[in-house]
């Protein structure tokens, strides 16, 4: 008897420990994940996953780092108020989506190191491959415009280990990287356009543009968004607001997409409590005050709506099931971009540049501008990008690569003199976090 | 005589008796009162018996007994209770009641306990150990027993995070010993492990579902919470936090039925809160703040509404704004009920208690109650005279309104507090007006539709084997399921519910399995020499799922199922952890001189990395009792002086179940295609966390008993913390949980009882009991940053240390706010930071005093807190000087700002943008809104009565109290928000958040009024 018991609880116990061995169910483990197109394509939707997160912080903090948009709690503009640990007033972007951009960019490292091993169609591997590169150059690019120089690491993190010794590169470098993957995915994508959901040629070519226009190739610039306006594949919207209430419409080049099962947060931050958001930023005054004027804003007004009591709301991104897109990238940028290139050439093209703007302004219901002279069309093309893409993450940069940041934000506050200010502080846990990352000079 | 042997005999003596014809001569009929002779308390169970063993009765519920006798006068019999020294009289009379008063065996306490897995003395006990009996917890109104046993153990701190029943605490014995992992002690239950992590998964801004008022109270026999690692060691991996023990309340053999009826009806009120300012001085500090901050005076936000400007909204003049009050909207004079019914009884081989009870209980704040009925049966049956089968269950259905409290736009509290006064409630057309980013109090009151109920069941099989004299073999098995349901609806009203109402239904099903199997064995040796020890085993399983769906669009406000809405989404998940173990013990204890304990386990997680699945936790503890040596020179003095001392280690491996995985995980979805994303990098070698600790103490009893000490002294050393280290950012992780960092905590425990005062009529007893604890993080490889920027671990501070600007006060020639410069650069940044205190009491506890006045019981009990800081979240939001414009309401206090050059003791003057020294006038990371949170509570009154024998015998009954009972009377304390006792339950992955007052409602001030019946 006391025998069998012992036999018994011997194996009872042989099975337990066995039973210390657990799996999880949402989970797998990290090695091997890679192994056939298949799952390189589940992969590259998670860095489309990333790339939601970190194109959503990227919005809300530049829209806000910018005159565009202040924290309705606080009603001022607060442009310099990037202190690192965050500060009075509650602000979600502090600090930025520093870590957010990383993780994208891990993902597609990761879709880039294994892809090229796996069998299948090349066809296939070749465009999922386009997509990673340029994934990664989105991420670097933001990363670039709000920190400047950052770290490049272009493996996947397997260990903690990885990249140690890495340190920043310069903001001229790290816009260098954007460019090679950028021109690596080029040459991978085929011309077709499946969906402006997902990266294609005609986003390469968009971003690039754009990339150039911060590196000041005008040429380049000028010569990649020509390559999406005349392809024929994009037309501006009739008016602004089917920019934003129409899904992967004709103006779109890419954009990230949401749905009610996968939404974007934005409805949160924007939209005032009785439409269901708790309404953290607002446009600033003197933004609605010249979007308002029709001289000014002309039917841009739309973007703002008075939410009954003559407070003004963001209406771009605004619906309530969380479903909005975020333009990455559309047509009315590229004829600005192509229209400051043309104004800052060897040899300024200024009726060309003109028309450009003119295109954008007979869409807003405004007379053709009549300027003649490149300087001031460069200040008129300054106020049209504001309006035109006030909420769309461009503002700040605006201002800060065209060296204007010391007199128009320096009139909110004089620290905006001092050009260290110009770019945001890292958080300062990453700081903390990482021997290899100096923060940014001033902070 | 040891316990066992008096029991046994006891049983045999009864079982006899019964079998025996006793009629054959009847000469009479023994009867009397049996009581402590101190207390005068009646001893319910007291055993008299012939000397002869022939004949024998038990004192009832009110130390009475009757005893027939059949014998001739005079006879002697024995007077016995357990743990009493024994009488033995001579009875000459039968018409004279027997009335004995039983001198408490203190120094031959040999009374078997059982502590934890141990059989051991009292007298052998080496380890700090506190037990609180039911009757100590009887006046204290709480529906769960952590409001319960709050101050009455030394060294365990508990504070309630909001004044709303069957809601999280905070529980911490002896300091805090991790990070990221737990720490709350551990739970058994009648030998049961007992899940009690929340199980609700939408977020209640702050409040939390505590699992542990699935208990019920009453009950509850006794509390023994293990504090040092001689006594915890036994439970190993799970060890480093104590372990508190419930025993529930059993049925004893061989006892007469026992009916017991109770109930408490009570009301409920918050009281002291806030005072906010009227509209016209809200609209004053925010144009003030505009004119300080050089703005647009044309575009002021309180000027005439004619004077239009777009985009600049116009509000109407300072004199013209009405003032509205919400907060007395969503409070409520609160009903508290609750009802119990029980039934003890005993026949010789079987006996059992049945105990079931309603409890309702409202909350002060709208919206919010809990509602709890349990039954617990538990039986005790012997198989065989060596064979005892034992079964504990209970079934509880909690179910509760739950609202949003605090953190977020959807809370009412929030709604009800920081909304502007002069905002109006509703908009010109009727509807609610939202013009900020909370919703609308009223509407919140008028459409809040959402709660949750829990349904657990926990069951407990044991079958022990008397296999040999002092030998016996126990195993069990038991279960705990709970199915948590939560259902919230939000319609078009609310801010959830935009534009078509929106619903979330989502259930939690918990089941922990466990078995354990012990083998004990306890001698006594002719030579003085008592041995005792355990060997055993145990495995428990525990596995969670949960499933959730959401709804959205509803075709009407009246259909609030999921079924009704037009889109639908689901999630579900899982998770699952095991525990293996072997554990073993032995108490040497000589001439009930001097004591050994030696104690190990060994514990295998599924939680920790493969290369360190198994961690070994021994432990060993001595005492030794003076005044059983020969040599001892005041044995009239001390009935007893013990000296004691343990080291030993326990461990910590409450983390994720995966955490030393590397792994993907799904849910990155795009676009409707499914996407993987890497979740977090493996660490196989992660392992335990580990806390050395080692104990020094000292027990007096003095005078006859009547003054009582316990004095304890320990050092707790965590090292391999499990935390999560952070990594640099660059490789798209943030961090990586591993073994890291070191803490100690170091303390000192006190409790005196004294009994001031004994006549026959009136008594007076004292409890006081003081704990210090010191909290400090030793080692860490960088800092660790809370939820909440004002709260970060650094090397060399205690856990929950607040860091913020040091505020100096405002300068009486500018107006603007000073803050101390660390650097000494000019500049107040980031650097400037300092640790200004932390959450933790420099000494906390209770003075509790008990008169007896004949049937009158009186029991006043004050709760203190002294040295802890209290980040007051909500003053920050309430006192910031027209920097939230129109957006936030203020408090009054907010008024008294610098006006003046020369201004002394007020608040900045209103003004949101930077000084020149780059720091802000109303910052909100300052030292300004750190208060004092040192408090005495009158925690209860409680005044019962004792209904006369004679008149309550003659309605049936055997015995009616009644009580009323006052808590909260009075709060003295420094602090300005409604009650320094709040803590919002915001610890997210780091448990760093301590001591914040945000959005809570306080603890409130009550009465009730109960009755207690026994038939």
């Amino acid at each position: 008897m006391k025998m069998r018991y012992t036999l018994l609880l011997a194996a009872a116990a042989l099975t337990l420990s066995s039973c210390l061995d657990r799996v999880p169910v949402d989970s797998i483990p990290a090695d091997g994940v890679i192994t056939d197109l298949k799952s390189a394509q589940v992969a590259l939707t998670g860095a489309y996953d990333a790339a939601q997160s970190f194109e959503a912080l990227e919005i809300v903090t530049l829209n806000y780092a910018s005159d565009n948009v202040i924290l309705f709690s606080a009603q001022a503009i607060v442009v310099p108020q990037f202190k690192a640990a965050g500060t009075a007033g509650w602000d979600p972007t502090a600090g930025g989506g520093f870590d957010s951009y990383y993780a994208g960019i891990n993902q597609s490292n990761t879709v880039i190191k294994y892809l090229p091993d796996i069998s299948g169609d090349e066809t296939k591997k070749s465009d999922l491959l386009a997509q990673a590169y340029f994934l990664r150059a989105l991420a670097y690019f933001d990363l670039a415009r709000t920190y400047g120089g950052v770290q490049l690491v272009l493996d996947p993190s397997e260990s903690p280990d990885n990249g140690s010794g890495i340190k920043k590169s310069s903001y001229k470098d790290v816009l260098g990287q954007v460019k090679t993957d950028l021109t690596l995915a080029e040459g991978l994508f085929g011309n077709g356009l499946s969906t402006k959901a997902k990266a294609s040629l005609w986003a390469v070519y968009a971003l690039k543009a754009r990339v150039c226009l911060y590196l000041e190739q005008w040429d380049e610039a000028a010569q990649y968004a020509s390559r999406v306006i005349d392809s024929g594949k994009f037309s501006l919207m009739p008016e602004i607001k089917d920019v934003y209430t129409t899904a992967l419409n004709a103006e779109s080049i890419f954009e990230l997409v949401f749905s009610s099962a996968d939404r974007l947060p934005f409805f949160t931050y924007y939209l005032p409590s009785d439409k269901g958001g708790r309404l953290d930023y607002i446009p600033s005054q003197e933004l609605v005050g010249e979007l308002l004027d029709p001289a000014l804003g002309g039917k841009r007004a739309q973007l703002i709506r008075d939410k009954g009591d003559g407070v003004y709301v963001i209406e771009e991104y605004a619906k309530q099931d969380g479903s909005s897109s975020i333009p990455v990238l559309r047509l009315a940028e590229q004829y600005l971009i192509r229209a400051e290139a043309r104004l800052k050439a060897a040899t300024p093209d200024l009726a060309g540049a003109r028309a450009d703007i003119n295109v954008i302004r007979s869409r807003a219901g405004l007379p053709d501008t009549e300027l003649a002279d490149a300087a001031s069309l460069l200040r008129l093309l300054e106020s049209e990008r504001r309006y035109e893409l006030a909420f769309e993450a461009h503002r700040f940069n605006d201002i800060v690569r065209t060296g204007r940041a010391a007199e128009v934000f320096g009139a909110f506050d004089p620290i905006f003199k001092d050009s260290r200010y110009w770019v945001l502080p890292f958080p300062n846990n990453a700081i903390l976090a990482d021997d290899d990352l100096e923060q940014n000079d001033g902070y | 005589m040891s316990h066992k042997k008096l029991v046994s005999i006891l049983i045999l003596l009864a079982s006899v008796l019964r079998v025996l014809p006793l009629g054959a001569v009847e000469d009479g009929i023994l009867r009397g009162k049996i009581v402590d002779s101190k207390t005068g308390a009646p001893l319910v169970g007291a055993f008299v018996a012939l000397e002869d063993h022939s004949a024998g009765a038990a004192a009832d519920l009110d130390g009475e007994f009757s005893l027939r006798v059949a014998a001739n006068l005079p006879i002697r019999v024995e007077v016995i209770y357990m743990g009493y020294q024994t009488q033995i009289l001579t009875v000459r009379n039968f018409n004279e009641p027997l009335n004995v008063a039983l001198v408490e065996d203190g120094e031959l306490l040999n009374e078997v306990v059982i502590l934890g897995y141990a059989k051991t003395t009292k007298n052998a006990m080496t380890s700090a150990v506190n037990t609180v009996q039911s009757e100590t917890l009887e006046n204290i109104q709480s529906s769960d027993i952590n409001g319960k046993i709050q101050g009455a153990v030394p060294g365990l701190l508990i504070s309630s995070n909001a004044g709303i029943p069957g809601t999280s605490s905070m529980v911490r014995l002896r300091g805090a010993t991790s990070i990221s992992a737990a720490n709350t002690p551990i739970y058994i239950v009648d030998g049961v492990f007992v899940n009690v992590d929340n199980p609700g998964r939408t977020d209640l801004g702050g409040l939390a579902i505590d699992p542990i008022a699935d208990i019920n109270p009453e009950d509850i026999l006794s509390i023994t919470v293990l504090k040092d690692a001689s006594a915890t060691a036994a439970y190993g991996a799970r060890a480093a936090n104590g372990v508190i023990i419930i025993n529930t309340k059993r049925g004893s053999y061989n006892q007469r039925t026992q009916i017991n009826f109770k109930a408490q009806l009570g009301l409920s009120k918050a009281t002291n809160l806030w005072e906010l300012v009227t509209g016209p001085e809200h609209a004053e500090i925010v144009n003030e703040a505009w004119k300080n901050d050089g703005k647009d005076w044309a575009k002021r936000p309180f000027r005439p509404t004619s004077e239009v400007i777009s985009g600049s909204p116009a509000y109407g003049t300072p004199e013209e704004q009405i003032t509205v009050d919400r907060l007395s909207d969503v409070f409520r004079t609160a009903l508290q009920q609750t009802y119990n019914l029980s039934v003890t009884s005993g026949n010789e081989t079987t006996s059992f208690y049945i105990g079931g009870e309603y409890t309702n209980e409202d909350s002060t704040l709208k919206l919010i109650d809990f509602e709890r009925m349990s039954l617990r049966f538990n039986l005790d049956h012997q198989l065989r005279p060596s064979l005892k089968l034992s079964s504990s269950n209970a079934v509880v259905y909690t179910d509760r309104h739950l609202m949003r409290v605090g953190d977020g736009p959807a809370g009412l509290f929030q709604a009800a507090l920081h909304t502007p006064t002069f905002q109006p409630v509703y908009k010109e057309d009727g509807s609610y007006n939202k013009p900020v980013a909370f919703d609308n109090h009223q509407g919140i009151l008028d459409n809040w539709n959402g709660g949750s109920n829990n349904f657990r069941v926990t069951n407990s099989v044991a079958l022990t084997w008397d296999i040999a004299e002092g030998i016996s073999w126990k195993s069990s098995f038991n279960n705990d399921r709970s199915i948590y349901l939560e259902r919230f609806y939000y319609n078009t009203n609310l801010i959830y519910g935009q534009p078509n109402g929106a619903g979330v239904e989502g259930s939690n099903t918990s089941n922990v399995f466990s078995t354990e199997h012990l083998l004990n064995f306890y001698r006594s040796f002719p030579s003085a020499l008592t041995l005792s020890s355990f060997l055993g085993t145990s495995y428990q399983e525990t596995s969670i799922n949960s499933s959730y769906i959401n709804g959205k669009d509803y075709p009407s406000d009246q259909l609030t199922r999921i079924v009704s809405s037009a889109n639908q989404t689901g999630t579900s998940t899982g998770t699952s952890s095991s525990l293996l173990s072997f554990f073993g013990g032995a108490n040497l204890s000589y001439d009930s001189r001097y004591s050994l304990d030696v104690t190990l386990r060994a514990d295998g997680s599924s939680r920790v990395g493969k290369n360190n699945r198994f961690g070994y936790f021994p432990a060993v503890g001595g005492a030794w009792n003076l005044t059983n040596e020969k040599f001892f020179p005041w044995k009239q003095t001390f009935n007893s002086l013990k000296l004691k001392g343990s080291i030993g280690l326990g461990g910590n491996e409450n983390i994720g179940d995966f955490a030393s995985l590397a792994l993907w995980s799904g849910g990155s979805n795009y676009n409707g295609e499914a996407g993987l994303s890497p979740e977090q990098l493996g660490n196989p070698d992660l392992k335990w966390e580990t806390t050395r600790q080692w104990n020094i103490g000292l027990n007096a009893t003095l005078w006859h008993q009547r003054v009582d000490i316990e004095l304890n002294y320990y050092d707790k050393y965590t090292y391999d913390l499990l935390l999560a280290r952070t990594v640099p950012w660059k490789t798209g992780f943030k961090s990586i949980v591993d073994n890291s960092g070191e803490i100690s905590n170091k303390g000192v425990e006190f409790s005196l009882t004294t009994v001031n005062l004994e006549k026959k009529s009136f008594s007076w007893k004292t409890t006081f009991t003081l704990a210090h604890n010191a909290n400090k993080v030793e080692k860490l490889t960088t800092d660790v940053s809370g939820n909440y920027t004002p709260f970060k671990l650094f090397e060399g501070y205690p856990l929950y240390s607040m860091w913020v600007y040091k505020y100096l006060g405002v300068d009486p020639q500018t107006g603007d706010a000073m803050y101390e410069d660390l650097t000494g650069d000019g500049k107040i940044t980031v650097a400037d930071k300092q640790v200004v205190g932390n959450a933790w009491p420099i000494v906390e506890g209770l003075f509790r005093n008990t008169f007896a006045l004949g049937p009158v019981n009186i029991d006043i009990n004050l709760y203190y807190k002294y040295g802890n800081k209290v980040f007051n979240y909500t003053r920050m939001f309430l006192e910031s000087g027209g920097t939230r414009g129109v957006t936030r309401s203020m408090q009054k206090s907010s008024v008294n700002y610098w006006k003046n050059p020369g201004d002394t003791g007020v608040l900045p003057r209103p003004k949101s943008s930077a000084n020149a020294d780059g720091s802000f006038n109303y910052e909100g990371q300052s030292s300004r809104v750190v208060e004092d949170g040192s408090f005495i509570r009158l925690k209860n009154v409680t005044l019962s009565y004792v209904l006369p024998t004679r008149m309550v015998q003659k309605i049936g009954l055997q015995r009616a109290t009644v009580n009323v009972t006052g808590g909260n009377l009075f709060l003295l304390t420094r602090y300005t928000g409604p009650d320094p006792e709040v803590n919002v339950n915001r610890d997210g992955v780091n448990g760093l958040v301590q001591g914040m007052d945000f959005g809570m409602p306080p603890q409130p001030r009550s009465f009730t009024a109960g009755i207690n019946l026994t038939f």
